[in-house]
């Protein structure tokens, strides 16, 4: 199992107090230190941020049921790429990838796994939305899967969580989907 | 603070940050912040630092469990301003 959060860094940028207030809201102590020395503060808060926001993704998949309380994940960067997620029994893996324009992280149960991601900037002049996000998903799987034109379909079950169907029938895959600014991106199960 | 002042208020709070804007128009103490205003979670923590400043409060750490709704956002403020 794996889910994703992309943070678009243009959209988010917060004064200095902005900042600092929102570090004390969403971060533990030992999360605090690491930002608060950090050379690039804002950077790196985004990037717990879309650990936490993925950790708390990949949580409800496994059945965790909550609400997303940002202080119930604490999270830990090993490197520059790759950092660990827990919550109540849970211990994730996080990898994370970052451009000048965004932070985006995936975050697995079982890293070995195998999935298919793809990252990309919406060609609308409001930013990427849902449904082109569900789109792109669509036109990339019936692509690579060579199913015809139009099959497949991406909705949300009742958890939110989004499914992919193909001509009408649910396919037995995981599918995560993240949002920000310009940005999207997908993380799904190969199938 | 009436509830009809508390529920202008929140509405001017939470306006930038909603994406159902048929949802935003009918808000009401059941309106759900992430589920049926589509406000995404890094805004729903700026909706908690707004109030903190638009209403002169802090709101606990512990305490944004509670900001499920605009009814419990409501019932929260309330204990604290009053």
């Amino acid at each position: 199992m794996g889910a994703n959060d992309i943070v678009d860094l243009a959209q988010n940028q917060l004064t200095r107090r902005r900042r600092d207030r929102f570090i004390s809201k969403v971060f533990n102590r030992k999360e605090k230190q690491f930002l608060l020395a950090s050379t690039e503060v804002s950077t790196k808060m985004w990037i717990y941020w879309a650990m936490k926001e993925s950790g708390y993704k990949l949580s409800v998949q496994c059945g965790r049921m909550k609400r997303f309380i940002p202080l119930d994940f604490s999270c830990e960067l090993i490197n520059q790429h790759i950092g660990s997620v827990r919550v109540d029994q849970f211990h994730f893996k996080s990898f994370v990838f970052q451009t000048r324009d965004y932070v985006y992280c995936e975050t697995y149960l079982n890293p070995s796994e195998r999935f298919v991601h793809n990252v990309f900037e919406s060609t609308l002049a409001v930013g990427m939305t849902s449904n082109e996000l569900y789109r792109q998903l669509a036109e990339d799987t019936e692509k690579r899967c060579h199913f015809k034109p139009g099959s497949v379909q991406i909705k949300k079950n009742v958890y939110q969580i989004p499914q992919l169907y193909v001509n009408g029938k649910q396919q037995p895959i995981r599918v995560s989907l993240t949002h920000d600014g310009k940005f999207g991106a997908y993380l799904v199960s190969s199938l | 603070m009436t509830n009809e002042d508390l529920i202008t208020a929140l509405k001017k709070i939470v306006k930038p940050y909603v994406q159902d804007e048929l949802a935003f128009e009918t808000l009401g103490e059941e309106s759900d912040f992430i589920h049926d205003l589509k406000i995404n979670s890094a805004h729903l923590i700026d909706v908690v630092l707004d109030i903190e400043d638009h209403f002169d409060i802090t709101i606990e750490n512990e305490e944004l469990e509670k900001m499920v709704s605009v009814g419990s956002a409501m019932k929260l403020i309330s204990t604290k301003i009053s």
